[in-house]
C-alpha cells in the first residue's frame, strides 16, 4: 500500500490529477503486467492497462475507501476488462500464435540461464489455466499481492483464493511436466 | 518444480514493465478526460443505498431467527403430536384386550350354563312329575 494513499484517494475523489498521477505512477507496472500476461499482445495489454487507469480516473468520485489497497480495485476493473476483450474478441488466442507471442516476450527476459523454467514456457502454462486460477497466480507471485487483498479484487473468500491458488500450482505443475 | 514456477513467475516482477514512452503518452491522455462528478441525486441514491444495505443485512438475520425459532417451536410440536398418538395406540391397544377377555368370560359362561340347562331339561322329559320343580329351578 502507498504511503499516505488515503489522503491521495481522497484528493484524486475531488478532481486533483497530480494525486491520481502518483496513485497512476505506483500502480501502473502491476497493472499492465496482470494484463500482458492475460492477452495476447503488448499493444493490446498497453489500451486494456491505459483503459483500466480511465476508468478508474473517470469513477473516482464514487470510490469509498474501505480499508483495502486502491490496487483490489484497480484489479476489479483490470479483471472486468480482460473478460470484456475476450468476450469482444470471441476467440482466444490459438497456441501457435500464443507460443510466438509467449517466446518473444521469453527472449528479453530469460536471461538467467539457471533458471530451468522460462518465462515463455511458464506464460504458455498459466493461459491453459482457468480465468481465477490465472488471477490468483498473477496476483499472487508475480504482483506479490496478499491473499487479502486477491480476495477484495476476486470478491472471494480468503480460503477460496488459497484452494484457487493449491489448484493452480498443481494444475501448473501437470502442464510443464506433459 | 514448484519453487522453480514460483521463481520463474517472480522473475517477471523485475523484468515485465510498460514502455516508458507508453506511460507518458498514457497519462497525459488520461487527464484529457473528465471524472464522472455524482450530482446532488447521486449521493443522496448512493446515502439511501448504504443505509439500506445495513438494515437490509438487519432484516435479514432478522428473518432468519424467526425462520428458525418457528421451526424449532413447530418441531417440538410435532414431538407432542407424536407422543399423544402414542399414549391413544396404548389406549387402544388395551381397551381391545380388555373386550377380548369379557367376550372369554361370556364364552365360559354360556358353556357352562348350557350344560346345566341341557341335564335339566333330560331330567324333565324322563320324569313329568319333577317338570314343575324343575320349572321352578329355571325360574330362579
Amino acid at each position: 500500500m502507498l504511503e499516505g494513499e488515503e489522503n491521495l484517494i481522497q484528493q484524486a475523489k475531488e478532481g486533483d490529477a497530480t494525486c491520481f498521477g502518483r496513485l497512476y505512477d505506483h500502480y501502473m507496472s502491476r497493472i499492465y503486467r496482470f494484463i500482458v500476461l492475460k492477452v495476447a499482445t503488448k499493444a493490446e495489454a498497453e489500451d486494456l492497462a491505459h483503459e483500466v487507469f480511465t476508468k478508474a480516473w473517470r469513477n473516482m468520485p464514487r470510490y469509498t475507501f474501505q480499508g483495502f489497497p486502491f490496487s483490489s480495485w484497480l484489479y476489479q476493473i483490470a479483471r472486468h476488462q480482460v473478460i470484456d476483450y475476450y468476450r469482444v474478441k470471441k476467440e482466444h488466442q490459438s497456441l501457435e500464435n500464443a507460443n510466438e507471442e509467449a517466446l518473444s516476450v521469453a527472449a528479453t527476459l530469460d536471461q538467467d540461464t539457471d533458471l530451468a523454467l522460462s518465462v515463455g514456457r511458464v506464460k504458455l502454462a498459466i493461459k491453459k489455466l482457468n480465468s481465477d486460477q490465472q488471477d490468483v497466480i498473477l496476483m499472487r507471485f508475480v504482483d506479490d499481492l496478499s491473499h487479502r487483498e486477491i480476495a477484495k479484487a476476486m470478491k472471494k473468500s480468503e480460503g477460496a483464493v488459497r484452494l484457487i491458488q493449491h489448484r493452480a500450482i498443481h494444475e501448473l505443475k501437470k502442464i510443464l511436466q506433459a | 518444480m514448484e519453487e522453480k514456477i514460483i521463481k520463474s513467475l517472480n522473475s517477471c516482477r523485475e523484468t515485465i514493465n510498460p514502455d516508458p514512452a507508453f506511460v507518458e503518452q498514457s497519462k497525459s491522455r488520461l487527464f484529457s478526460t473528465t471524472q464522472i462528478k455524482p450530482g446532488f441525486f447521486g449521493e443522496w441514491r448512493q446515502a439511501i443505498w448504504e443505509h439500506f444495505k445495513f438494515t437490509g443485512a438487519l432484516t435479514a438475520a432478522g428473518f432468519v431467527v424467526v425462520a428458525i425459532a418457528v421451526t424449532a417451536v413447530s418441531f417440538r410440536g410435532s414431538e407432542n403430536t407424536q407422543a399423544t398418538t402414542a399414549v391413544a395406540k396404548n389406549l387402544f391397544l388395551e381397551s381391545q384386550s380388555v373386550d377380548f377377555q369379557i367376550r372369554l368370560d361370556e364364552a365360559s359362561y354360556f358353556s357352562e350354563s348350557a350344560e346345566k340347562v341341557a341335564a335339566v331339561l333330560d331330567h324333565v322329559s324322563e320324569d313329568p312329575a319333577a317338570k314343575n320343580d324343575d320349572q321352578t329351578k329355571i325360574n330362579n
